[in-house]
């Protein structure tokens, strides 16, 4: 059974495998040892991200910077890459520091046009599509007239310089993280019976 | 780019001034041609240079009617500035000299009889050049010449630029000394500091331990005692969240191999690097910012430091640079996400002896560990170990059933089972940890104990543990 469990977790993709079983490899000598560690993360990730939604709030660049390395490091001790990944962004996103040239310009295409990013996501929460095909080629040929005119209501992109530039891109990795974090935990869930 | 069209404007320059001045040498030229005064002035037999035979003549007739000059000296004058000389006669040849004895024979190699073409080779020199161009290479020579005083112009305006940036250089070097100076005192001042931070920090631990067990000592009296408000000093530290948890804690094994000091302020890595050196057979305590593992290492003894670098209150390079001060030889491993080059080698700077890259398997811990505690032999410590956890709280701990605590513990040879042990029967009521769970304080010794159950503060840790 727990074997069906293991190989379904490893199915996802969502935790680094070798990491994971040497996690569980510890409960050999403490029983639902490597539960309570994700449970402890589950709860820092809380934690974390209600922090970092205050500090997009006020702006505070710095604070975002550190609260992304910590989670970065816990995320990754587990093997939830998916997790870190994002967390190093806001993490050098923070220092002004677009490391990954992330375009800015993908992010106001991917918000009016549903694309790659939020339709994966859309496995989880369907609820809110606005747009009733999700498949992206459909979306263009239905309706290129919105496309036009959603270029001309888009906000004016901030520039580099402002710090405006940088919160929008740590949105983007907050967003990208929560989703990662509900898929992965979601997973584990199943895998550690409920439990976390 | 600047030089170039320097050097090309007096090529410029000259080739207006030649195409003036040519008059001058074409006039000659042409007057000489027509052979009108061959009386006065005329080609020699040669054809190879012109011969004056009547200076006088030749100023009275021909200077007011071809030439602007008024006198034969200033014509002989022109002459030379187009590098025309005078033919030099020797008394010897003076005698066979078929034009007398008051020509003047002058010569150009490019003033020839009928020879117009050559007359272009013929050019102005340039103003206040007293050097004689070589002959042959006269077009080229112009153009040197010419430059000549603009290249001077330049290297004075060289020199001069230069001079100016050596001044400037002097000044930044000035500068930048005076930086250096002040940075090496700020960088002592705020050693001075933390250090003096750390020792306020252990001060207030001591009181408050103190306190405690006056306070508990008091109860215990049956004196009833007014609420306090009394916080624990090594509690009261901000940070990110999920540092909540105790700040300091020990995992006590019944026999360890080393005794290692994790600094680590994400929950998370502590449960999971806790394990694994628990795993090793480390007895391993916790302090959650490099501010405590100063003060910590200071009076406790470790086989080895794992050091995290992002921490609240002060971040582990410093904590590093401050703990050598006192300390040279505990090994002391960064352990970081950052790993490029530049922070690998400040943190060998501050003094760290090893590094160890986020996030890493149990295989990177233990190579790590190995490496560094298996070159010494590890027995000794143990014994080093209850003499640095027992010397540290014996100044401050003045009530009686305290210090008969302290002699009980010596004799024991393993100081592991001490702190577990012993603060049982010190302490009245509350939580008592037993076995292998993490005891709070940051030596694990009867003291620490106390204080905390004896404000009424219920250890919560086992929960977050």
């Amino acid at each position: 059974m727990t074997e069906e469990k293991r190989q379904k977790l490893q199915d996802t993709g969502l935790v680094e495998w070798s990491v994971f079983s040497e996690l569980v490899a510890m409960d050999e000598d403490e029983e639902g040892f490597s539960k309570s560690l994700f449970q402890s993360f589950v709860d820092q990730v809380h934690d974390t991200f209600q922090a970092i939604d205050e500090n997009l709030k006020s702006k505070n660049l710095d604070q975002l910077s550190g609260l992304g390395h910590y989670l970065k490091g816990s995320a990754a001790a587990l093997g939830l890459t998916t997790i870190s990944s994002q967390c190093e962004r806001i993490q050098n996103y923070g220092h002004k520091i677009n490391f990954d040239n992330f375009d800015i310009n993908d992010l106001h295409k991917d918000q009016h046009n549903d694309t790659n990013i939020t339709s994966s996501s859309s496995n989880t929460n369907s609820k809110d599509d606005s747009i009733p095909s999700n498949i992206n080629s459909s979306s263009h040929t239905s309706k290129p007239t919105t496309n036009s005119s959603d270029s001309a209501i888009s906000r004016t992109i901030p520039d580099e310089n402002s710090d405006d530039f940088w919160i929008e891109l740590i949105e983007d990795a907050l967003e990208k993280a929560r989703d990662g974090f509900a898929k992965s935990s979601a997973a584990l869930n199943e895998y550690f019976d409920n439990e976390l | 780019m600047t030089l170039k069209v320097e050097q090309e404007n007096p090529l410029v320059a000259g080739g207006s001034n030649q195409s003036g001045s040519n008059d001058f040498v074409k006039k000659l030229f042409l007057m000489l041609q027509e052979d009108s005064y061959k009386d006065v002035v005329r080609w020699t037999l040669n054809g190879d240079s012109f011969v004056v035979l009547n200076t006088n003549e030749f100023t009275k007739e021909i200077l007011p009617r071809h030439f602007k000059h008024s006198n034969f000296a200033s014509f002989v004058r022109q002459l030379n500035k187009y590098d025309f000389h005078k033919v030099k006669v020797s008394n010897e040849e003076k005698l066979s000299y078929p034009y007398g004895e008051d020509a003047w024979e002058f010569k150009h190699p490019d003033f020839k009889i009928n020879d117009r073409e050559s007359l272009e080779n013929i050019k102005r020199k340039g103003p206040s050049v007293k050097k004689v161009v070589p002959v042959g290479t006269n077009g080229i020579g112009e153009v040197k010449v010419v430059q000549a005083p603009t290249c001077n112009h330049n290297f004075s305006q060289i020199t001069n630029s230069q001079n100016h940036m050596k001044e400037q250089i002097e000044s930044l070097k000035a500068d930048n000394q005076a930086l250096h100076q002040e940075l090496n005192v700020l960088s002592t001042k705020y050693k001075t500091l933390v250090e003096n931070i750390v020792a306020i920090n252990t001060t207030e631990e001591r009181n408050h331990r103190s306190l405690g067990i006056l306070i508990n000592c008091l109860l215990q009296a049956g004196i009833k005692l007014p609420p306090l408000d009394f916080p624990n000093p090594s509690l009261m530290t901000s940070g990110s969240p999920g540092t909540s948890a105790p700040q300091i804690s020990t995992t006590n094994l019944p026999n360890p191999k080393f005794h290692v000091l994790l600094v680590e302020d994400d929950n998370v890595c502590i449960q999971l690097c806790r394990k694994f050196l628990v795993k090793y057979g480390c007895q391993v305590t916790v302090v959650t910012d490099g501010l405590n593992a100063i003060s910590t290492v200071e009076h406790t003894k470790y086989d080895l430091v794992l050091m995290d670098i992002v921490m609240p209150n002060l971040d582990g390079a410093t904590a590093t640079s401050v703990i050598r001060s006192f300390d040279t030889k505990t090994p002391i491993i960064a352990m970081t996400g950052n790993i490029e080059d530049n922070d690998l080698v400040t943190y060998l700077q501050n003094g760290m002896s090893d590094i160890l890259a986020k996030p890493f398997t149990k295989d990177d811990l233990y190579s790590i560990l190995s490496k560094h505690l298996l070159t010494e032999p590890p027995k000794v410590d143990t014994d080093e170990n209850a003499a640095a956890a027992i010397g540290a709280p014996t100044p401050v701990a003045p009530p009686a059933e305290v210090v008969s605590t302290v002699p009980v513990s010596v004799p024991v040879s393993v100081p592991v089972s001490v702190p577990v042990s012993v603060p049982v029967s010190v302490s009245g009521p509350g939580s008592v940890p037993t076995g292998p769970v993490p005891v709070p304080g940051s030596v694990p010794v009867s003291g620490t104990l106390p204080d905390r159950n004896g404000l009424g503060e219920p250890l919560k840790k086992k929960s977050r543990i």
